[in-house]
């Protein structure tokens, strides 16, 4: 009995070496480190400079018959080169200029149709399980929305749900070819500055998985980074809201470190604010910690929102030789409080324009009042919800040094 | 003459012999599932569900507490009579059977996903089965100890992957705590379906002979079931905090999607989820055994061959071809909640006429003395 | 049936070979016995051994009454000739004694001799001739007296051999360097000089029908299961083999598996861990002629550990057991994983690194697999040849192979570096296995491993990893889990397994050998809390005492 088992198992494993399923080197594959998305704009086909435009005619043909009924997608992939990112030390001399990454284009109806064309002009297979950065052009997060761009990472298994989601004003393409100021690729420079480890609440901290939470949720708005093509440099900072997945307004850097706040994500930022002892002097304060309460109250059939800010912040820099004094801490206390309180109310402001709930009010009500939640046109509601922001600052942190 | 049987397996592992039963591949999508049927308070209908499974599980182990020396094949036939008791035997035999061809279509399902994107069915079911038929041949003794070590390793995986998502955790999510809207009649196939997860205690029917201690089957069920309970529900209760229903709704597996939304930078291995795939082929791998096995065994008994490797190798092309019978998800999750109802009927109704007829024949028998 | 009935005439011809051997193995058993006319006895030994020229026969002459003639048989080389001399030729001449009284009786001459001239140690009578052999051939002296039909034999066993010396296999860094040497007896001496317990039972017998090796099963008769102690002892028993000469010879005739790639039986050539074993109830089977003891039975976790575990404070030997559990899982899956992950979900390998991979192996005309398999041949190649040459020059081998063939390889571009760092550190990581055997077994599956990775990546060696553990999990060592403690689950046998714990807590004996007398006795008192362990209060009053 072992015997014949033992000669079945043997005579399956030897079959079974002809067959790979899909096993390739690493060298036999081209990782893609990140993707980006924008509208086809007509003018870009007839540049000769795209590597997109590889193509021969029979394939052009065939696609524009596709795309024309729907919208055309222009589809970007970084991919590293591994000789150029690996020997760094060895061929430094020459390759000064030239970057460490390839940016490949392709313009088609769906996602994988545009990676069909990429991987003809590839020797190697494309590989996405090392994707951590999706970029979203302006013009096809207004028009077309971010679901339909989004839908093919959230089907691709190798595609994590911790991947990175940013919004460019402007073109994403060109964000993604643009050679980073320090380090090998930009999608790694990007994603470091809108992750957390950037230590910054001027951008917004965003991931495919949350969005995915946020957009499946009624109750509550997605937001994304925000990502610009600066003169010389890549920006980052503000947030873009996205309502029924289509991009519905920006958040200035200032508005997203108000909402940090409000959604109780807040990691630390500076203030300057006008000395209340020394008025022609400025202070920049450090606000350490900062967290936001929510409380909801029901009046008749509408419903009426009290934001309670508090946190606590250290004095860092003095524009004149005054420093921290004793005598302004409660004046000084109120002063931050009202900058917090405006930042707040502009982001709030903003977001009842466009009748975007990106503080999850909604799912609060749903969750406390779901009767009435069933009732309840929700983004209607919500553009003319009383909200009332109170601040409360604390001076509780180290001061390090006194001035005169 | 019945040889001695060696009594020598403890409650510890009469509880991961119930706990492995019954996680398979079943709850990675478990909580979709919930997420229809109670909403945001969907982890509250399974830990309903794991209520009655217990109650059941302790009727059965009652039950057999009295008879500590027989299997259900011999067990239905004193109490019920001969054709009937076969009829039973079979019942059983044919429920844990059909746990097989689901859990190999759905292992096929997990590594197309994952691991191995284009492998054919014939490479990893085949694999698996042949893996499944030369384990099933052993003797129990290394299939309780196989089973023992396995379940630890994908229980701890699968823990650890569940805690870590924790840092999603946002409580909202949960609330309301009884869903929106009321239980749907219609949603029945999910709502009777999920009782297929919980399946995991009549595996007690065939190991009472193997049992040291036959009187402490009673507690065993009981940690087994409630153990069950508590990671199930634990584990429905995190998805849906984190994902939130609606979210839930969308992933045809929740379980993985938790692995994957999990982040450890860090960590070398930074894909938690195929670390969970490849442990959870463990997870899978011990349900298939245990019911794999006691078909093998039961039949063989039913049949009074000696040995029970010859059928479990005999069954290996038969399931096969079931498995290939499910062409994809909406057929398998269908046939799953079919199970589920056939599960209600084996776990709960089962039990009921088995220790009414015990409790009548004992009392015949008390009548005639 | 129908098999055996198929194989039919072989086999009956092996039972006429064997019908003609019977008569003369039963007469090699009990008979030919010795006569009572030393002329006839002197020419059947001499017919026997005479034409071996070590075998020496010297005539003498007791001069009682009349002239008695004796003749003293010995092997030169296997006996103290010190000892012949001074105390069996002095002690014969020595005729004051012989024309005493009790010389008369001439019937009970041999008795006597035995009882009041010789002045030897150990002196017994045998009567068959297949005795003397075995006797006279172990280095014992014979002596036989006309018109005696038994001799006397007389233990002058002294042989040249190698001294006790430190243990080559498993050094220490602390602990005892005293290692087993060839002579069972010395052995047997240094278990007995750790333990003095009256209950520590050495039972020996001889095993090989042409080799007659003594074979000692060594075990504390109020500790070790009286089971395990009866199957050890049947199985050695059952033993019919020409000769043993190693103990290895035994190990395989006495394995439960023995078609399986795990030990069933461990082995040593350190005394402590012998000692060690059997204050845990596990018996010791010692044979002559090697320095290797066995020591039955085994779990797979105790392969892992090392004498000098028990010898460092705990903290440091569970630092010692974590490093070789991880290097055991190195060893084991480094290579298939390493393929497994290039091959099919380079999406685990950390982005970095996995360009780094790609680049380096750029250019590189072999498969990963190829590559892998390639160098771990080579690495295999290595080390035997380092093994079998002598000393220094095996050093060298090692650093010319492995430093200078590594290197050039990777620089030819023949081998990407990274498969290289894999490699070693996987041959690095099984030289920490402390017993030889298991690092073979880690060795072996190795290659299937990666075979498994490669035709079925991640999946394949889940696969493989079952596989194995439904092996493993079906190895019973003399009736004990093989996994034990880990499965059956012991919680307190995990205090030595993975974990270690001061001694003082070892308050039970591991609960898997099923030893009769569970407690380490007297452990329990070494508590440095209770209230007897006070510490001595140096500085100020006595009085309060």
């Amino acid at each position: 009995m072992r015997k014949i088992c033992l000669s079945l198992f043997v005579v399956f494993f030897s079959w079974t070496l002809t067959g790979c399923w899909a096993g390739r080197e690493l060298n036999q594959r081209a990782f893609v480190t990140a993707v980006a998305f924008d509208l086809a704009q007509p003018e870009n086909e007839s540049n000769p400079g795209a590597p997109g435009n590889g193509r021969n005619k029979e394939d052009k043909t065939e696609t524009k018959q596709a795309v024309s009924a729907q919208e055309k997608l222009e589809i970007s992939l970084q991919i590293p080169k591994p000789d150029q990112v690996a020997g760094e030390e060895g061929g430094g001399g020459g390759g000064g200029g030239e970057k460490a990454f390839l940016v490949l284009s392709a313009t088609a109806d769906s996602f994988l149709n545009g990676v069909l064309q990429i991987q003809q002009q590839l020797d190697r297979e494309l590989f996405f399980g090392h994707v951590r950065l999706i970029m979203i052009g302006e013009d096809l997060a207004k028009e077309v929305g971010i679901e339909r761009v989004v839908d093919f990472a959230n089907r691709w298994f190798q595609i994590q749900r911790m991947s990175r989601l940013a919004v460019v004003q402007g073109r994403a393409e060109e964000v993604l070819s643009m050679a980073p100021p320090i380090g090998q690729s930009t999608s790694a420079y990007i994603l470091n500055l809108i992750s957390p480890s950037s230590g910054s609440s001027l951008i917004y901290i965003s991931d495919l998985g949350k969005y995915n939470v946020y957009q499946a949720d009624d109750g509550i708005d997605p937001v994304l980074p925000r990502v610009k093509k600066g003169k010389t440099s890549i920006e980052t900072g503000g947030a873009a809201i996205i309502k029924d997945g289509k991009l519905a307004g920006w958040l200035t850097p200032y508005e997203t470190r108000a909402l940090d706040i409000l959604q109780n994500e807040y990691q630390e930022s500076n203030y300057v604010i006008a000395s209340p002892l020394h008025p022609e002097d400025l202070i920049v304060i450090g606000l350490v910690k900062a967290g936001s309460v929510y409380r909801i109250k029901k009046e008749g059939r509408s419903f009426r929102v009290k934001i309670e800010i508090s946190g606590s912040f250290e004095t860092r820099e003095f524009s004149g030789d005054y420093g921290p004094a004793d005598l302004e801490a409660k004046d000084l206390e109120k002063r931050v409080a009202a900058k917090v309180r405006q930042e707040a109310e502009a982001t709030i402001g903003r977001a009842q324009a466009v009748a975007a709930d990106i503080f999850g009010i909604g799912r609060m009500i749903k969750a406390r009042y779901p009767k009435d939640w069933q009732k309840l046109d929700w983004a209607a509601e919500f553009s003319k919800l009383p909200i009332e922001v109170t601040v409360d600052m604390r001076w509780s942190q180290t001061i390090r040094r006194l001035g005169r | 003459m019945r040889q001695k049987k060696e009594r020598f397996i403890t409650i510890r592992q009469t509880v991961l012999l119930i706990i492995c039963f019954s996680i398979g591949g079943g709850i990675l999508y478990l909580p979709n599932t919930a997420a229809k049927v109670l909403q945001s308070g969907g982890w509250l209908w399974i830990f309903g569900v794991g209520l009655l499974v217990i109650l059941s599980g302790l009727i059965t182990a009652f039950l057999i507490r009295m008879f500590p020396e027989d299997t259900l094949v011999e067990l239905s036939q004193k109490l019920l009579g001969k054709p009937l008791g076969i009829a039973v035997s079979l019942m059983l035999i044919l429920f844990f059977f059909s746990f097989v061809p689901l859990e190999v279509r759905i292992l096929q399902e997990l590594v197309n996903i994952s691991i191995l994107q284009q492998a054919p069915f014939w490479f990893v079911g085949g694999l698996f089965l042949l893996t499944l038929a030369y384990a099933a041949s052993q003797n129990i003794k290394s299939i309780v100890y196989v089973n023992e070590l396995l379940m630890e390793i994908a229980l701890g995986v699968g823990l650890v992957v569940t805690v870590l998502a924790w840092q999603h955790f946002d409580p909202v999510h949960l609330l309301p705590v009884f869903g929106e809207s009321r239980i749907n009649p219609a949603h029945f196939r999910e709502e009777l379906g999920v009782a297929y997860i919980y399946t995991g205690f009549p595996v007690i029917f065939f190991l009472v002979p193997y049992l040291k201690l036959p009187q402490k089957v009673v507690k065993a069920t009981f940690i087994g079931t409630a153990f069950l309970t508590l990671i199930y529900t634990f584990f429905t209760l995190t998805v849906l905090g984190v994902f939130g229903y609606k979210e839930t709704l969308n992933l045809t597996y929740p379980g993985l999607e938790l692995a994957k939304s999990v982040n450890l930078e860090t960590v070398i291995l930074e894909r938690l989820d195929l670390v969970l795939i490849v442990s959870w082929i463990s997870a899978i791998f011990t349900t298939c055994l245990v019911s794999y096995f006691f078909t093998a065994l039961s039949i063989s008994k039913l049949c009074g061959f000696k040995s029970h490797s010859l059928v479990a190798w005999a069954l290996a092309p038969l399931t096969y071809y079931l498995s290939t019978l499910f062409t994809n998800y909406f057929v398998w999750k269908e046939y799953s909640a079919y199970l589920g109802f056939f599960a209600l009927l084996v776990t709960v109704l089962l039990p009921a006429i088995l220790l009414i007829a015990a409790l009548i024949k004992r009392r015949s028998i008390q009548g005639n003395q | 049936m129908k098999f055996r009935q198929y194989f039919r005439r072989p086999k009956k011809l092996k039972e006429l070979c064997e019908e003609k051997e019977t008569p003369r193995q039963q007469q090699g058993e009990e008979g030919p016995f010795l006569t009572a006319c030393l002329a006839d006895n002197v020419n059947y030994l001499k017919k026997r051994l005479g034409e071996s020229e070590d075998v020496i026969f010297r005539e003498y002459t007791l001069d009682l009454s009349e002239p008695i003639p004796v003749m003293v048989v010995f092997v030169d080389g296997l006996v103290s000739k010190e000892v012949i001399n001074e105390f069996i030729l002095q002690s014969l001449t020595f005729k004051g004694e012989l024309k005493t009284e009790w010389a008369k009786d001439r019937s009970q001459l041999l008795k006597h001799i035995k009882d009041r001239v010789l002045n030897i140690n150990e002196v017994s009578m045998v009567s068959s001739f297949p005795k003397l052999f075995t006797m006279v051939l172990s280095g014992e002296t014979a002596l036989l007296i006309e018109g005696h039909d038994e001799a006397l034999i007389c233990n002058t066993r002294g042989w040249e051999h190698r001294g006790i010396a430190e243990p080559q296999v498993e050094a220490v860094i602390k602990g005892p360097r005293v290692g087993f040497n060839e002579i069972l007896r010395s052995n047997t001496a240094q278990i007995r000089r750790w333990i003095r317990d009256p209950h520590l039972t050495i039972k020996t017998m001889q095993i090989g029908k042409r080799s007659k090796t003594d074979v000692a099963l060594v075990y504390l008769e109020t500790v070790a299961n009286p089971k395990i102690v009866q199957a050890v002892e049947k199985r050695l028993k059952q033993i019919d083999i020409d000769g043993v000469i190693e103990s290895s010879f035994l190990q395989d005739m006495i394995e439960d598996k023995p078609f399986s790639l795990f030990p069933t039986v461990q082995s040593t050539e350190r005394a402590d861990r012998v000692v060690a074993s059997i204050l845990e109830g596990r018996v010791a089977v010692l044979c002559d002629n090697t320095p290797f003891v066995l020591m039955a039975p085994v779990t797979f976790w105790q392969l892992y550990h090392a004498a000098e575990d028990y010898y460092h404070r705990w903290p440091l030997a569970f630092l010692l057991r974590t490093v070789r559990y991880l290097s055991f899982l190195f060893s084991l899956y480094l290579p298939s994983v390493y393929i497994a992950l290039s091959l099919y979900n380079p999406e685990l390998i950390p982005f970095n690194l996995a360009v780094k991979i790609a680049a380096t192996r750029e250019g590189v005309p072999f498969p990963v697999f190829l590559e892998a398999l390639l160098m771990e041949i080579a690495i295999e190649i290595i080390r035997e040849a380092s093994a079998r040459l002598p000393g220094p020059l095996g050093q060298t081998i090692g650093i010319v192979g492995g430093f200078i063939l590594g290197d050039a390889a990777v620089r030819a571009g023949l081998i990407s570096p990274i498969t290289t760092i894999v490699v070693a550190l996987t041959a690095l990581s099984s030289f920490t296995a402390p017993s030889f055997e298991v690092a073979v077994t880690m060795r072996l599956l190795r290659f299937p491993l990666m075979f498994f990775a490669l035709i079925g990546g991640l999946y394949g060696i889940a696969i493989a990893t079952i596989l194995l553990l439904i092996h493993m999990s079906g190895i019973l060592s003399f009736g004990v889990p093989y996994l034990a403690p880990v499965v059956p689950f012991s919680l307190d046998d995990l205090k030595d397994t993975f974990f270690t714990v001061p001694r003082w807590a070892m308050i039970n004996r591991p609960s898997t050998f099923k030893a009769i007398d569970q407690k380490r006795k007297g452990t329990k008192a070494n508590r440095w809390w209770q209230e007897i362990y006070k510490p001595p209060q140096l500085e100020g009053d006595e009085e309060e005492e």
